[in-house]
Order: structure tokens, then C-alpha cells, then sequence
């Protein structure tokens, strides 16, 4: 019997753990949790939220496997594997916003059932292009008369916070959240609003006064469990506050602080629009005959590109988009027009590391990297001339990234690496389309080659998996 | 939402607080998380919810029953209002019937 693995994320909860096995997903369920689960059976609810797409795909596991540690589960779900895992602080604005209502309208419709949520983690949504899923069937449970909503300060640290570090301050909000992956505190955020903020009634309501009430628990002026037990939670209050919750950010919209270099790029590009279509044609004639299942699009810009490749043939995609404003835009467009696409704001050269529990939890986007294909246009030189990376570990880094893919090479003549070196001294001797071309020809086979630009732009198509042709 | 009302719920907080002895106790949050698991009704998770959160809640709830309290106060001096102007409406009719 193979060693069952289970998921490091997966401790906190007592009542079940997810683990896998032979390449399958499956999450034992404790007694007590056996029990809300064959409830939730028996009204139907699993069955309607998996019916409407909104629940992951789980079934009782016909022959459980083996449990090694020991724990006697009362029960094993299977469920549907997903192809790619991300993390709440690599969404753009828009899909963290996007989770947030969805998190909101599922609870609604629970306790419209007769059932609650235990929590509020956003790391219990997940994306399948731009559509949001929830994983953690555990989270649904009967809903008690007169409880409380546990999870409400962590609906405020981990949706609400963030979107309202952008919408109001004009942060982009995924590297704090990133170095606090337990979510924005409302005291942190408190404490970076201005007086006029503070003003406004949803802010007053739910950043200003938690604060304030946490402050004045901590210093022991509120028993919060005297007044808990005084009062029952009435079950319309509850959904007043999950509908307000929702009213409040229904309304949210990102605010760009900063001049976005990249957003105006679809309009203010250096290409003819000859060019342009000659880059496409690459681009599809490449999805077309590769077919990759899962492909990653670095620099993916607003994803025209993408959705190109994926009209193409490919089966989804992952952006890596470091401007958060041109990755709010590619998600927009994702959800628009339902590609099965999900953007991410990430720094290529800085992707998430490895964080959590044990350095575990947080699985590292190396770690989950498993690309079929791959994309990097207009891309290469912003490591290359940007970052000063080394051209021999550039291109080391991305043929790594999957077994194909397109590469386009700029030259130093090119108008828009004209612009990143006005300011610098040209320590690049061994940047040009030669050294490019031989080191990419050491890692891999170069199917398709063609120069797309009067500047000298080069697309290159390389396939680094032994003796196939596409 | 008024400042009236809230300030009415916070009051309302206040009169529950009490002074904690002093000494080791559990935390606010861990303690709040034990009664509500000791309530007879209260469903068990993991999660520790925080007080900002719960005493919010505790003020919302406060807040919805002071609004259906007002409710009710406001349909019993209806009632109360249309009692008497029917018991004046009959003593005027009396009056009208038995005046030659």
C-alpha cells in the first residue's frame, strides 16, 4: 500500500484532514463531523451546491485507503483534483473581490437552508479560470439557533481588508498580504485609514469600531463572553450582517495610485498592427499544435495574448502579472468573457516562496508549477535589462517552466528597451539575439522561429521534450 | 446606520462588563469560544473568532432587538391611540343621541 500524504495545510480543523494518494484527493471525516455531513447529505444541500457548480465535486470514497496515522475516521470523501492551486494574496482586486461575494452569498444560502459556515477563510475559495469554487466541505454544518458568526473577524482580515487597502488607499494589496498570510489585521488597517475614512459609515462600522472593540476587550473594559452569553445572535441579524457585508463591498473598486506603465499598453504598444497579427498567428499556430493542457503566460499584461492561445487550443491558463492593475484587468477580462484563464500578481523574478506552517502550508509557486506550456512575450528583457539577470539563467528559468513554449527575444534596438536603458550605463555586453538564440538551442530543440518586428523582435518556439514534434 | 444606535448597543455591552479578577485567566477570545461551546445549542469549530468581531455582533443583536422593541412599543400606542378615540367617538355619539 503507497504511503498516504497528507496535505500540510490541512491541521486545523480537528474534525477531518485532507490527504492524498495514488494521485487522488480525499479528506477523512471525523465521528462528529459524520454527522453534520450525512444531515447535509440527507437535505440535499451538498448535492445542489455541487450540482450548481459551486461546491467541489466530492463523493464518499468507495474503498477508503489505508489511514496511517492512525485516526478512525468515521467516513473518507474523495474530490475532484484541481489543476492548479493559488493563493488568496496572488488574486488580483477583482477576484478576491469576486470571492468575497461569493463567500457572502454561500453563507446566505446555507443559512437559508438550515446550515452555517464554521469559518471565513478566503484559502477555502479556490478559481477554475475566473469562476470560484469552494473546497472545504467541512466548513458547511447545521446551523444552531442563536449562534454566533465565528468567522466573522476573519471575513474582515482575509476579504474585506485587502479590498479595502485598495479601494480606499490605492495599495495594491497582495505583498502585504503575502507577508501576512493570516490576513490584514483591523487594527493595521485602522491605523492606515485617514480621519475622513473613518467617517464613512462602512468604514466606521467594519474596520473602526472592531478595533475599537478588540482594544477595549484586550484591556479588559468588555467581557466579551459575559455579553455573548446575555444575547443569542438572532438569526436575522445574522443575515443582515452577511447582506450588509456584502452591500459594502458590491460597491468597492480599485483605485490605481500609481501610474500604471502597463495598462495602456494595448493602446500605447511599439508595434504596427502588421506586427501585432504576426504575433498572433505564432501564438495560435503554436496553441494549435501543442495543444498545452495548462499553460503559464508570464508578463500576460491584460491577456489578449492568453486569450488568444487559449481560442487556440490550450486548455487553461495562468497569468504572471507583477502590475496588480494590468492583472485586474486580464481577471475582468477572464470573467467577461469566461476563459478559463486566472491571472496572478506575481513578480517573476520574486514568485511566492514557500510559507505556513512548517514552511509547508503555502506551497511555493515552484512547487506548484506543473505547466504543459508556456508563454513569455515581451517578457524576457524586463528579468534580463530590468532585473539584471543573467541571459544563461534567464533562459535556464524559463525552459524550465514547461516542455514548450514561446519565447520572444527584444533587442537592444527595439524602442521599448531603448526606454529601460536611457538612464543606465549598458552593462549588457552578452545581451543579443545570437547569445539568446545558442543558449536556448543547448536546452532545447527550436521548432519555429520568426522575426515579428522591423525592430528585430524574434519569436521563438521550443520544445525541450526528447524526440517529439508537435 | 445612527451614532444613536450604536452608542445605545455599546451601552448596552458596558452594563454586561465586568472587572476580571485578577490572575491567570484564559483569554477573552479563547474563554468566549469556550461558553459558546458549553451553550447547549452552539455548533463546535476550531476557529478562534476573535472579540472584535463577536462584540460587533453583540451590539447588531442589541440593535435589532431595541428596532422590534421600538416596533412594538409604536403598534401598542397605536392601539392604545385608536382605543381611545373609539371610546370618544362612542361617548360623543351618546352624548348626540340623548341631547334633545
Amino acid at each position: 500500500m503507497t504511503a498516504v500524504l497528507f496535505d500540510p495545510a490541512s491541521y486545523r480543523d480537528r474534525r477531518g484532514r485532507v490527504f492524498e494518494h495514488q494521485g487522488r484527493i480525499f479528506r477523512s471525516v471525523s465521528h462528529e463531523a459524520a454527522v453534520d455531513l450525512a444531515w447535509l447529505e440527507r437535505e440535499g444541500i451538498l448535492a445542489d451546491l455541487i450540482a450548481d457548480g459551486r461546491l467541489v465535486r466530492s463523493w464518499r470514497a468507495e474503498t477508503a485507503p489505508e489511514i496511517r496515522d492512525g485516526s478512525h475516521a468515521a467516513a473518507v470523501l474523495e474530490h475532484e483534483r484541481l489543476a492548479f492551486i493559488s493563493y488568496p494574496y496572488e488574486w488580483p482586486f477583482t477576484a478576491l473581490k469576486t470571492a468575497a461575494l461569493f463567500h457572502l452569498d454561500l453563507h446566505r444560502d446555507a443559512l437559508e437552508r438550515g446550515a452555517s459556515l464554521a469559518d471565513a477563510s478566503a484559502y477555502n475559495v479556490q478559481f477554475v479560470g475566473a469562476r470560484p469554487l469552494f473546497i472545504d466541505v467541512l466548513s458547511l454544518r447545521r446551523y444552531h439557533d442563536g449562534e454566533y458568526w465565528l468567522g466573522h473577524q476573519q471575513f474582515l482580515d482575509q476579504f474585506l481588508n485587502p479590498l479595502l487597502l485598495c479601494a480606499r488607499l490605492g495599495i495594491g494589496a497582495q505583498a502585504m498580504y503575502r507577508g501576512s498570510p493570516e490576513g490584514i489585521a483591523t487594527s493595521v488597517l485602522a491605523r492606515l485609514l485617514s480621519f475622513r475614512h473613518k467617517l464613512s459609515p462602512r468604514l466606521f462600522l467594519n474596520v473602526v469600531l472592531p478595533a475599537w472593540l478588540q482594544r477595549m476587550a484586550a484591556r479588559k473594559t468588555i467581557d466579551a463572553a459575559q455579553a455573548v452569553r446575555r444575547r443569542p445572535l438572532p438569526k436575522r441579524s445574522y443575515v443582515a450582517l452577511l447582506a450588509g457585508l456584502r452591500r459594502t463591498i458590491e460597491t468597492l473598486k480599485p483605485r490605481s495610485a500609481s501610474l500604471s506603465a502597463w495598462s495602456d499598453y494595448a493602446s500605447e504598444h511599439s508595434y504596427a498592427a502588421a506586427e501585432m497579427d504576426s504575433k498572433r498567428r505564432f501564438i495560435t499556430d503554436y496553441a494549435a499544435r501543442a495543444q498545452p493542457r495548462l499553460l503559464v503566460d508570464l508578463g500576460c499584461n491584460t491577456g489578449s495574448y492568453t486569450a488568444a492561445a487559449l481560442a487556440a487550443g490550450a486548455g487553461s491558463a495562468i497569468g504572471i502579472e507583477s502590475d496588480p492593475d494590468a492583472a485586474d484587468q486580464a481577471f475582468r477580462r477572464a470573467e467577461a468573457e469566461r476563459l478559463a484563464f486566472l491571472p496572478l500578481v506575481m513578480d517573476a523574478a520574486d514568485p511566492s516562496p514557500a510559507q505556513g506552517w512548517r514552511s509547508l502550508e503555502r506551497r511555493s509557486f515552484a512547487a506548484r508549477a506543473r505547466f504543459d506550456g508556456m508563454m513569455a512575450l515581451a517578457f524576457a528583457h524586463h528579468l534580463a535589462i530590468g532585473r539584471n539577470i543573467p541571459l544563461d539563467q534567464l533562459v535556464e528559468f524559463l525552459v524550465g517552466l514547461a516542455p514548450n513554449g514561446v519565447i520572444e527575444f527584444v533587442p537592444k534596438a527595439d524602442p521599448q528597451l531603448q526606454r529601460l536603458l536611457r538612464l543606465r550605463e549598458d552593462i549588457f555586453g552578452d545581451y543579443a539575439v545570437e547569445n539568446f538564440a545558442a543558449l536556448l538551442a543547448r536546452s532545447a530543440r527550436i521548432v519555429r522561429q520568426e522575426t515579428v518586428s522591423a525592430s528585430g523582435r524574434v519569436l521563438y518556439w521550443y520544445d525541450r521534450s526528447s524526440g517529439s514534434a508537435p | 446606520m445612527s451614532m444613536e444606535f450604536v452608542a445605545s448597543g455599546a451601552a448596552e455591552c458596558r452594563r454586561a462588563a465586568t472587572r476580571r479578577p485578577r490572575g491567570r485567566v484564559l483569554s477573552r477570545a479563547a474563554y468566549a469560544c469556550g461558553v459558546l461551546l458549553a451553550s447547549a445549542s452552539q455548533a463546535h469549530a476550531y476557529l478562534d473568532p476573535g472579540t472584535g468581531g463577536i462584540l460587533l455582533q453583540v451590539i447588531l443583536g442589541a440593535i435589532a432587538a431595541g428596532a422590534a422593541a421600538m416596533v412594538g412599543l409604536r403598534a401598542r400606542i397605536g392601539a392604545a391611540l385608536a382605543g381611545f378615540r373609539t371610546r370618544k367617538g362612542a361617548a360623543a355619539q351618546a352624548k348626540d343621541t340623548t341631547t334633545p
